[in-house]
């Protein structure tokens, strides 16, 4: 009897054993395998995410600057309303129409979710003038449209009565994560940047800082 | 000639069945030691190629990462662009006259002894008032308006005449 348990110990014994340890060995290294493939999966995907994104970076970096200034010119960030008038100056003058009582309301929120200003002003010229400067005001930068336009004539002089909208939005406030896939403008966005590049551009006068200061500038 | 002696006692042999069994359990510990050792050796060195892989992977993407960040004005200008664009299209997509005087335009062109009382354009219709001091004038301006397509409805909402200042007539367009 004896010799038998030693048998049956010293035969089965190590085969449990090493049955056991096997199905141990086999869980334990086929989680930690699978762990790390998506580990390594994952690291691979983000690679090849960063390295479009770089790639794009640096395709784009020449003329991004232009394109981006460009677009904030067209729709900015805040009331264009000075810019609009100063424009509208500049065009008519350009067509030779006089522009008086130009009135202006506080920007409010148009349905499209956007911001908008709307200016009013009238204008006497021949009817034909007035036409084309109407169709010119659609040309510059920011973005304005001609929303109601009235004629009178009266003696071969005519009176139009303009509302111009304009449009402002603010700047977006969150950059996606760094390494989220990044993507280079469509066709579509592409054709509608050509477009907004043949927009007029305001012109900007730098006004140099005196270093002059008087104490009294009213001489009192 | 060779005798074989079984110098065990009877009662402590073993039964042919069971020894059997032993060898067939001492056979399949041997296989599935080697087993066992070829798939920890194999376990380990997929272990330390997939660790050395990771750690490569890791320092590349921090060496991209840090590329990116020193190119962060352009990837901001590119986020700018993209949404001053989406805002432009809807911006563009607003009511304006721009399209109506383009289609109302060749009209006005073509008048002849004629002045325009009043005219009144909104991105969805116009009003007009148009004066004319003959019939000749009146007759060419109906001409081209029956030949105008552009507009879904051409409603004529008053018509006069006055011996003195001619013919009056007030026209909406749709």
């Amino acid at each position: 009897m004896k010799s038998k348990s030693k048998l049956l110990l010293f035969s089965f014994g190590p085969l449990v054993v090493i049955v056991l340890l096997s199905l141990f060995a086999l869980k334990y290294s086929l989680s930690k395998i699978s762990d790390i493939r998506e580990q390594v999966a994952a690291n691979k995907r983000t690679k090849n995410i960063l390295e479009e994104k770089l790639s794009l970076l640096s395709e784009v970096d020449a003329d991004i600057s232009t394109s981006s200034d460009i677009s904030l010119s067209a729709l900015p960030e805040n009331s264009p309303t000075a810019v609009v008038i100063s424009q509208l100056k500049r065009q008519a003058a350009s067509v030779g129409v006089g522009l008086t009582n130009i009135k202006s309301g506080g920007g409010i929120k148009d349905k499209s979710g956007l911001s908008r200003v709307d200016v009013s002003f009238e204008a006497l010229a021949p009817r034909e003038q007035l036409l084309v400067f109407l169709k010119s005001i659609e040309t510059f930068a920011p973005i304005s449209l001609v929303t109601k336009f009235k004629l009178n004539e009266i003696g071969g002089i005519s009176r139009g009565t303009f509302t111009v909208s304009s449009y402002w939005a603010p700047l977006p406030q969150k950059l996606p994560p760094i390494d989220s896939p990044i993507n280079d403008l469509t066709s579509a966005e592409k054709e509608l940047l050509s477009k907004i590049s043949t927009l007029t551009q305001p012109i900007f006068l730098e006004v140099p800082a005196s270093e002059e200061i008087r104490e009294d500038a009213f001489g009192i | 000639m060779a005798v074989n002696l079984n110098l065990l006692p009877q009662e402590y042999s073993v039964k042919s069945g069971l020894g059997a069994y032993a060898r067939l359990a001492r056979t399949l510990t041997i296989i599935l030691s080697t087993f066992f050792s070829v798939f920890v050796l194999g376990a380990i060195a997929f272990f330390l190629v997939s660790s050395y892989t990771l750690r490569q992977t890791t320092a590349e993407i921090e060496i991209l990462k840090s590329q990116i960040k020193s190119r962060q004005d352009t990837e901001l200008r590119l986020a700018l662009l993209k949404d001053r664009l989406a805002k432009v299209k809807i911006a563009l997509s607003q009511g304006s006259t721009y399209r109506t005087i383009e289609k109302i335009e060749p009209l006005l062109n073509n008048l002849s002894d004629a002045s325009v009382g009043e005219l009144n354009i909104d991105s969805q219709k116009i009003e007009a008032s148009v004066a004319f001091s003959s019939f000749l004038g009146l007759s060419n301006f109906f001409q081209n308006l029956y030949s105008m397509d552009s507009f879904k409805s051409i409603v004529m909402t008053s018509f006069g005449y006055n011996p003195i200042t001619g013919y009056l007539t007030n026209i909406r367009f749709k």
